[in-house]
């Protein structure tokens, strides 16, 4: 009987041994994860140029890293190398920035043809999808004819549109923000190429296709962004600014530059001079060529009937945009105010200032007049993350 | 005559077999034999009286009832896995069917000379994984085989020692079916900027081609020499060493196109430096693959012969039996295996850029604990736990073996029938500690770390086995 006890004694004693070194060390799952709120794990970015960190004329890793869009997935909690990875482009980029508009110089010393590839990177999901150049239509198809892709579209997306890479990626929380470039080609060129914005029913007819289909795949929240009215950034100087300046001598006297149709009480006032068109005409008379500025009737000159159609462009988009951010229940937020106030307090140039300067289009826009640069980038993400944190209650710390 | 077929029944089997033998430290496998399998791999020190100490100690040979054993079994083998990603959760599971393994020993014994001869697979794995797995382009049906063919002989000194020894003469052969993924392909031919698909902005693991590797007919010879001693007759102890195979794989890679589907924007960058490509029309990447001659002879992904060598390593075990009654005992064991010589694994292909994996495994050492007790002269239960540490660093669990430390239990039931028959069967339940790991490789030069693994990998077998011996 005792013997039979000590078997059992030995056999527990070699069941209990063998359960110690059964000790399990599981490796766990290591998910996206927002410090803020699981709202955000994975937050993507549908965009343009602005949202993939275009400025000065060109993008690189560097001007990248600088867009509103990392920017507020950093204040989310989400590591920028894992967590919200962005389609980085070697430097010195796709094209290079300038380094000065005037003398047209890139940083590399590049062309605005020139192209230094994508980085090589293990995700094939990235979330910040913008592509610069990107119309409404565009973040639905590359392939329909009414798109217009440029090579970015492949050196950031593949084969994919936007919204095919934003839902791979699962997304909790999106931001997007398009539309300027559905005004913007209109507006620099003066009406001519597009001859037209978008029309206001195509626009709506992709944003509701964008917004229904980020819904459906379950998307818990987002953030859409209205059209800046590009009518206001300091690429683009009205025609009485230009008389004002000529009034002043800081600009050529006729007969070198002559302004028609530009001094108020002239309609052409109001019209808008793009920097590409203007500044090579006062060049030009400050190198003793006699040239001509018409306000009313150069087809690069955005005339006052065109600036017009822009704005009413814009008007008919942030309706757009506002209704939709309302029906799927999302933050919206519309930049305008806040442009407007800038340029109200003179913060941003009416005209561009002269070389040498580091900063011909003030301390908000980059070297190419069009673009935020990174303080203004910085500003939009702290604006952007108050609209998220009035819609959703949550507290997304502020941008440094 | 009748023994020489039995031999080559038997290799014939295994060779057939062994692909699925995904369930051990690096890709060793243990279970030789039912009776041993049932008290957890413990049969070093105390031999079961089926012949498979030709595998766990070829000393045990003569130990054995006098007379001829020749045994034959199944284990069947249920691999249960899956990898689950870090980024949306979704579980993607092994594929491997249930496998049958068999086994067969035959061996002659004095009670003082004994020999015979054995047929077992010591080293092998098989993982399969569906085709779409985004771990495809390390391999996702993958199938290695090592077969020991093992003709021994022991002699039994005295009553208390025992020594014996074994010549192995190993076969290999491997097989690794992979996808190429296109954005490290260079882009030679396609676009005269002279860099890498991945660098135009194609996905990273986009299919370009499936890759089937196949080499066999490696051969080497290595030894397995053990020793048995009883100081008391209640205490068994026993050592074993198994040496290290290096095998020389010679074989060839096949390649074909695999359809990728993507479509490109116009103005894409391969369009725009491509004059005979229409910049202003959506570009098929299949139609632009088709035409590169990346597949035309002598390119880099054409048919071609490609080398490979791969050292099977050698492993030491010692363990002791104590006979706690004349009808229990309990046994114990160490194994340590010599994983640290699988550093690299490195194919040179004829065409095709070399391929060079840092593996970095680490010694392992296993720990077993069994028991044996004759419940009635016909009826031995068995049972048992062992704990394995897996050889692969935290950088190199890839779905080629996504393996780690491994708790297992076991449980066996041995039958007599009359006085020279025996069936034995056993179960074994494998778990596997849930480990991070990668479905990526670095890139070209590049070491890999640890910040590659993107999930979690688990794992769990069962296994059932069953054994008729016969002495006579």
């Amino acid at each position: 009987m005792a013997r039979r006890k000590t078997y059992r004694l030995m056999g527990l004693a070699v069941i209990t041994g063998g359960l110690l070194f059964a000790s399990c060390t599981n490796d766990s799952l290591a998910p996206p994860t927002s410090d803020v709120d699981a709202m955000f794990n994975r937050f993507v970015t549908i965009g343009n140029s602005v949202t993939a960190g275009f400025q000065s004329g060109g993008i690189n890793d560097s001007t990248q890293l600088e867009s509103y869009a990392p920017l507020v997935a950093a204040q989310m909690g989400l590591n920028d190398t894992t967590e919200f990875q962005l389609p980085l482009l070697n430097r010195p980029g796709c094209p290079g920035p300038f380094t000065d508009i005037y003398t047209q110089t890139r940083v590399g010393g590049g062309s605005s043809s020139d192209c230094a590839l994508r980085e090589l990177r293990f995700d094939h999901r990235f979330n910040n999808v913008a592509v610069p150049g990107a119309q409404v239509k565009d973040v639905v198809t590359n392939l329909d004819p009414a798109s217009s892709p440029n090579p970015l579209t492949t050196f950031i997306l593949g084969g994919a549109s936007q919204l095919e890479a934003a839902l791979e990626n699962e997304p909790t929380f999106v931001s997007v923000m398009v539309g300027n470039n559905d005004v913007l080609g209109y507006a620099l060129s003066g009406g001519l190429s597009p001859t037209a914005p978008t029309a206001a029913n195509d626009f709506d007819q992709d944003y509701q296709t964008i917004v229904n289909s980020l819904v459906a795949a379950g998307v818990q929240g987002g953030i859409l962004v209205g059209v800046f009215n590009v009518t206001n950034i300091p690429f683009l100087s009205a025609g009485q600014v230009y008389a004002g300046a000529q009034a002043g001598a800081q600009l050529p006297p006729p007969p070198f530059l002559t302004l028609l149709n530009c001094a108020p009480p002239s309609p052409g006032a109001n019209s808008l001079i793009p920097f590409s068109y203007g500044i090579p005409k006062v060049d030009s008379a400050a190198g003793g060529a006699n040239v001509t500025i018409d306000c009313l009737n150069d087809a690069p000159v955005l005339n006052p009937t065109e600036a017009g159609v822009a704005v009413q462009a814009i008007a008919d988009y942030n309706a757009i945009i506002s209704d939709a951010a309302a029906d799927a229940g999302w933050a919206y937020y519309d930049p305008n105010p806040t442009l407007d106030s800038l340029r109200a307090a003179g913060e941003i140039p009416l005209f561009p200032t002269p070389p040498p300067t580091t900063e011909p289009f003030g301390e908000w826009f980059s070297l190419d007049g069009v673009h935020p640069n990174a303080q203004a980038h910085t500003l939009i993400a702290q604006k952007l993350i108050e609209a998220i944190n009035a819609e959703y209650g949550t507290a997304i710390p502020s941008v440094n | 005559m009748r023994r020489a077929t039995l031999c080559l029944v038997a290799a014939a089997a295994v060779a057939a077999a062994a692909p699925g033998a995904l369930k051990a430290q690096g890709f060793q496998v243990n279970e030789h034999g039912t009776c041993v399998m049932g008290r957890a791999g413990t049969g070093v020190a105390s031999p079961c009286n089926d012949a498979s100490s030709i595998f766990y100690n070829p000393a045990g040979m003569a130990v054995q009832n006098a007379g001829w054993t020749v045994a034959a079994g199944v284990t069947v083998i249920a691999a249960i896995g899956n990898f689950e990603a870090d980024w949306s959760a979704e579980e993607t599971k092994l594929a491997n069917n249930p496998i049958p393994v068999p086994h067969l020993y035959g061996q002659y014994s004095t009670g003082k000379w004994a020999a015979g001869l054995g047929v077992f697979v010591p080293y092998g794995l098989g993982t399969v994984w569906p085709d779409s797995f985004e771990g495809r382009f390390n391999g996702y049906d993958n199938d290695l085989r090592s077969i020991y063919i093992q003709p021994s002989a022991a002699y039994r000194i005295n009553e208390y020692v025992s020594v014996g020894a074994g010549v192995d003469i190993v076969v290999g052969s491997l097989e690794l079916t992979q996808r190429v993924d296109m954005t490290t392909i260079p882009i030679d031919g396609v676009d005269p900027s002279n860099g890498l698909f991945g660098q135009l902005g194609i996905p990273y693991h986009t299919d370009i081609a499936n890759a089937d590797i196949k080499g066999s007919g490696a051969t080497g010879i290595g030894g397995n020499i053990g020793i048995w001693v009883r100081p008391t007759p209640r205490l068994e102890i026993g050592a074993r060493y198994l040496s290290r195979v290096t095998l020389d794989y010679e074989g060839t890679a096949e390649f074909i196109q695999v359809q990728n589907g993507i479509i490109l924007a116009p103005q894409n960058p391969i369009s725009l430096q491509n004059p005979a490509l229409p910049n202003d029309q959506p570009l098929p990447l299949d139609l632009v693959v088709a035409g590169a001659g990346l597949f035309d002879p002598g390119a880099p992904l054409s048919d071609q012969t490609v080398t490979t060598s791969i050292t099977m390593p050698d492993q030491f075990t010692v363990g002791a039996s104590f006979a706690v009654s004349p009808t229990l005992k309990l046994m114990g064991e160490w194994q340590w295996v010599h994983w640290s010589l699988f550093e690299t694994l490195e194919a040179d292909f004829e065409f095709a850029p070399d391929l060079l994996l840092e593996e970095n495994y680490k010694n392992t050492n296993g720990f077993r604990f069994g028991i044996d007790w004759m419940a009635s002269e016909k009826i031995n239960v068995r049972g048992g736990y062992l704990h394995h540490q897996g050889a692969a660093p935290n950088e190199t669990v890839t779905p080629l073996l996504p393996e780690g430390d491994r708790n297992e239990f076991t449980a066996g039931l041995g039958i007599r029938f009359g006085r020279n028959w025996m069936v034995d069967l056993a179960y074994q339940f494998i778990n596997q500690d849930q480990r991070r790991g990668r479905v990526r490789e670095p890139f070209p030069g590049d070491s890999p770390t640890v910040e590659l693994n993107s999930g979690v990998y688990t794992f769990n077998a069962h296994l059932l086995a069953a054994t008729v011996a016969v002495n006579f």
